[in-house]
């Protein structure tokens, strides 16, 4: 909203003529200025008011306030006194309650009739319009009340006010066509629609430069009524922008008195001899508006604001300059508190309900920099850390020291992403949460994986010189179906991991093999695991967005807890990646179920015998799930099995692994004879239960 | 060698005469192969003793055992020394450039915006707040309707909002998990909640679809404006510093009532006004209230009986202050040459 320090002044003394002061002044109001241009040597100030203010949308709105920070008084502007008692030249209906106040007044307008220079300047006055539409603008910016003017001689037959009850369209005063919705207050004349009530006029009763007589409507609509029919429409204006935040209802007729005075020629806004005449005023039957009042103890007003010493008479002289009356009534046998009961004035019916809005009132009229902080007490009974800080504290440990940066990505793609993961994973094509209207085309569709914004981040990073990319992000994925039946049936906490590039950095030494970061990024995910007191077992798996053949799942025991692998080269040559990603996904919520305190145990130094063996493994053939079976034999003197050596030659379909066993006896020294034993039965048990070769 | 015929001094002195003359360690090892070895001449001396007669016997076995302590003392000095003189002379010739790189990529690093969120609640520490959780694809109800906005209020515009097909929002703010928390019920009601929010906007550098907010809500018989002042201004000057100004200017949340937006003096202008702050000199950096009474009523309180306040700030923004970020943009953008420097 635009503020002319030059209107302001017509209506109380300022504090100060300096622009910076009266800028501070405003702010400290509430009344942010988001900027101050000069005309003329006088301040215009850009102001952003606040939503539930309509008030605040004129000169005399904000002079109020004013008003009760300085104790200063308001000069009224002029109106013309008592309106000609004589109807208007048409019938006048108002057939729906969403209208409070429905009032015409009918004028005569002088051949070229021409605004004063100082009304002029403040306007920025547009030649293509009349002058009365000017004007009408004019008692918008001053008082604040929206008024519209039709032309005469253009209205046919009677003017009803009512509810549109089928969509209809109509061309504005801007030249446009717009659908106005049902439910609609329109305003007809005995052929069609001639105004959308609160929003815009019509084309065909549009006041030119050629007209001579008109109707000027000033009414109050329901806020509710008119911001559906403006958002409906998808159109804001000036006065749906005043009456969304409630317009005063007395301002129907003040409004019209002021635009009789400012038209009339005498001390008005228009050259005397361009003068208009009223020629008549007619009030649909008027509602009476419920008196509200909000009774607050001076009491109160102490406590909120820490004021002790706070006087009744500072209270009350300042919510009077607000427009408050104010009766107060002694309380309680000494008489020492004061029971303040107001009556809210008509400008703030829409806003002013609770004992709260009248300490708002005071605070602000006072200045919140009155207030008397105090600090609420302190409490030592620390709470537990939630679900998240148990999981980030622990992810954190596993990943700040192996170099991996946390980061944050959004939570939402574009439909172009949902169709590439879509083609590798049918399933995902009813698991995708949509957006009904998103702004930006690239946030349509909530993300079920994390893959595609760390591959992106990861090329992003590369092309910026950065060799190395090690990142994770513990945020949410959601998916429709996933999850049912949960608290929060769409998103879950998932930890995801990228790597690409070099896992050490810089370029005078050779980069890792993909096979070298592959193991070093699975002994991160072991940490991880770790953190959380479990160890990592790395399962078969045939996640479609991962590379066939360097994929697993990441399980605890037996519960698949999440993947891993090479990103799918689909997806590679989609993002037009030039680094391979290795990605990971882990539940947090199955690893927060799952988390166990750490476990020791005594460590024995008694001679260990260790044996190794290599077997020929088929390709797929994981080489933990051997190593498994050969524990589960359950011998008790086998402590250890691990992979010693592993290679595979270019022509052979089969790879070889050695396993080292370590056999070790708690209390006494192990004989090679009962190991050789053990190792023969291991041996048949293999050779005949997995068909294995012995190298 | 004849033992029998030999003068073990005239032996000795020449052989400390030739002692003298070495000097590299062929010399010393044609020393020890000579005298010392198996079949070295001291071997042979010793060999040759028992045909000495017994009455000389005692005085040339001194004398070899003299000649031999001679010997092995000198091989092993000159050991010693040959191997420090090695030592010295590899240490010499090694070289690593350690202004070389480093490999190890070093640490990793939390996002500014997380450090932003545990300094907070290591501040709210002190005052029980609890951290709270809550979901981002939510209902109208617990972002709004519970909240005192009400369809077609004009607050709604103040935040674009995300609808999904299924007809639920993207929480516009985390005031969401307060209504939540609110409706557990129960008193004090005393929580903390850090999260993502998304706002349906056009993006730019300092607009986000996707950004990040703290909240917190404190509901208990007897907290007024005053206390919400003086916990924000604790807040922001242990956010802050000590030496920033805060101040307080109206606002309106349809939640709260009385709304307070805290200020803290720009930083750039301190005060005075710069473009920065668009001349005003404080930069608004949360929003404030009393919890209104419509949703103290909503959730089952007496307005007559309990109040609370709500506090809430943009942890993005905060984030990228606390940077010297200039664009909230870059925050989101996940540039490691950035993140590393946090590291």
């Amino acid at each position: 909203m635009k503020l002319h320090q030059a209107l302001l002044e017509r209506l109380i003394e300022l504090p100060s003529t300096a622009e910076h002061e009266l800028r501070a002044v405003l702010d400290d109001l509430g009344l942010e200025v988001k900027k101050v241009e000069l005309e003329g040597g006088k301040a215009v100030f850009n102001i952003e008011t606040l939503a539930n203010r309509g008030d605040h949308l004129s000169a005399l709105g904000i002079a109020r306030e004013i008003s009760a920070r300085f104790l200063t008084g308001i000069k009224l502007p002029a109106s013309a006194g008592e309106i000609s008692t004589k109807k208007v030249s048409v019938p006048v209906r108002n057939l729906t309650d969403k209208c409070l106040r429905y009032a015409l007044m009918e004028m005569s307008l002088p051949v070229g009739m021409r605004l004063r220079a100082d009304v002029a300047q403040i306007l920025g006055s547009n030649p293509e319009h009349h002058p009365i539409v000017d004007l009408l603008n004019y008692v918008l910016l001053e008082i604040g009340q929206p008024m519209h003017a039709f032309d005469r001689d253009k209205v046919e037959g009677e003017v009803v006010v009512d509810l549109l009850q089928s969509a209809e369209r109509v061309e504005a005063l801007d030249g446009k066509t717009y659908e106005v919705p049902a439910g609609s207050i329109v305003i007809r004349d005995r052929r069609r629609i001639i105004a959308v009530a609160g929003v815009i006029g019509c084309a065909n009763t549009m006041v030119t430069k050629e007209t001579t007589r008109v109707l000027v409507e000033s009414a109050t609509f329901d806020p509710v009524c008119v911001r559906k029919t403006a958002r409906a429409m998808g159109i804001s204006t000036d006065a749906s922008y005043s009456f969304e935040r409630g317009a005063d209802p007395e301002g129907v007729i003040a409004g019209l008195k002021r635009l009789a005075h400012l038209a009339a020629g005498a001390g008005g806004a228009v050259k005397e001899s361009e003068g208009a005449h009223v020629l008549g005023l007619t009030q649909t039957e008027v509602q009476p508006l419920a008196v509200r009042r909000v009774t607050v103890l001076l009491s109160q007003f102490r406590k909120e604001l820490n004021l002790a010493r706070l006087e009744e008479v500072e209270v009350t002289s300042r919510l009077k300059n607000l427009g408050y009356q104010i009766e107060s009534v002694a309380i309680g046998k000494s008489g020492a508190d004061r029971e303040l009961r107001f009556t809210v004035p008509s400008w703030r019916i829409w806003d002013v309900q609770n004992p709260e809005d009248l300490v708002e009132d005071l605070a602000r009229s006072l200045s919140l920099g009155r207030v008397k902080l105090s600090l609420p007490p302190l409490d030592y009974n620390l709470p537990p850390p939630n679900d998240f800080e148990i999981a980030s504290s622990r992810i954190e440990r596993a990943l700040l020291g192996s170099g991996f940066h946390e980061v944050i990505t959004k939570g939402f793609y574009s439909a172009e992403d949902a169709e590439l993961l879509t083609r590798l994973q049918p399933e995902l094509a009813d698991r995708h949460l949509t957006m009904k209207n998103s702004v930006e085309r690239a946030y349509s569709h909530m993300k079920v994986s994390n893959c595609l914004h760390l591959g992106r981040l990861a090329e992003q990073n590369h092309r910026r010189g950065t060799h190395t990319v090690k990142v994770y992000e513990l945020g949410r994925l959601f998916s429709l179906k996933d999850n049912s039946g949960r608290v929060y049936e769409f998103e879950r906490d998932v930890l995801t991991l990228a790597q690409s590039g070099r896992w050490f950095e810089h370029e005078y030494k050779k980069a890792e093999l993909l096979e070298e970061c592959v193991f070093l990024l699975k002994g991160v995910l072991e940490s991880v695991f770790r953190a959380f007191g479990q160890e990592l077992v790395i399962g078969e798996s045939n996640h479609a967005l991962l590379h066939p053949g360097v994929q697993g799942s990441l399980k605890a025991g037996r519960a698949i807890l999440g993947y891993f692998g090479l990103l799918h080269p689909e997806l590679k040559s989609a993002l037009d990646l030039s680094q391979n990603l290795l990605y990971a996904e882990i539940e947090v919520e199955e690893m927060l179920r799952l988390i166990k305190p750490p476990e020791y145990a005594d460590l024995y130094d008694l001679p260990a015998i260790r044996r190794d063996i290599t077997l020929k493994l088929p390709l797929r053939t994981l080489a933990a799930k051997v190593m498994r079976q050969i524990l589960e034999m359950n011998h008790s003197i086998l402590e250890e099995v691990s992979v010693v050596d592993h290679f595979k030659k270019a022509d052979e379909d089969f790879r070889r692994t050695t396993y080292r066993l370590t056999f070790r006896d708690k209390k006494r020294t192990l004989e090679h004879s009962e190991v050789d034993a053990i190792m023969s039965q291991l041996l048949a048990t293999l050779r005949e239960k997995y068909a294995l070769d012995l190298a | 060698m004849e033992l029998s015929k030999l003068n073990l001094s005239e032996v000795k002195e020449s052989l400390l005469a030739q002692l003298k003359r070495i000097s590299t360690p062929q010399d010393v090892e044609i020393l020890k192969r000579d005298w010392l070895s198996k079949e070295g001449t001291l071997k042979l001396l010793f060999k040759q003793l028992r045909d000495i007669p017994a009455e000389r016997k005692p005085e040339v076995a001194a004398g070899l055992n003299d000649l031999k302590q001679l010997l092995e003392q000198f091989v092993s000095e000159q050991e010693q020394r040959l191997a420090a003189d090695l030592r010295e002379k590899s240490a010499r010739s090694e070289f690593v450039d350690l202004s070389l790189p480093s490999r190890w990529s070093g640490l990793g690093s939390v996002h500014p915006i997380s450090l932003v969120e545990r300094r907070i609640a290591e501040i709210l520490r002190p005052f029980g707040f609890r951290n709270v959780l809550g979901p981002e694809v939510e209902t109208e109800y617990y972002c709004f309707d519970s909240l005192n906005i009400p369809p077609h209020h004009p607050a709604r515009d103040m935040q674009d909002t995300y609808y999904t097909a299924n007809g639920l929002v993207l929480r516009t703010h985390t005031t969401s998990v307060q209504a939540r928390e609110l409706q557990k019920g129960g008193l004090p009601v005393k929580v903390a909640s850090f999260g993502r929010v998304y706002r349906n906007e056009t993006e730019d550098a300092s607009h986000q679809a996707m950004f990040h907010q703290f909240e917190l809500v404190w509901l208990e018989a007897g907290l007024t404006l005053s206390h919400l002042m003086g916990l924000i201004s604790h807040i922001l000057k242990e956010l802050y510093g000590k030496r920033r100004k805060v101040k307080f200017v109206p606002k309106f949340y349809p939640y709260t009532e009385p709304s307070i937006g805290p200020q803290v003096d720009c930083t750039f202008c301190k005060g005075s006004g710069c473009p920065a702050c668009g001349g005003a000199g404080w930069v608004t950096i949360a929003g404030a209230g009393m919890v209104h009474r419509n949703v103290l009523r909503e959730f089952g309180y007496d307005p007559e009986k309990v109040s609370g306040f709500a506090f809430g700030l943009g942890t993005s923004r905060l984030a990228s202050q606390f940077s010297g970020i200039s664009a909230l943009k870059t925050l989101y953008d996940n540039d490691l040459r950035l993140l590393k420097e946090r590291a």
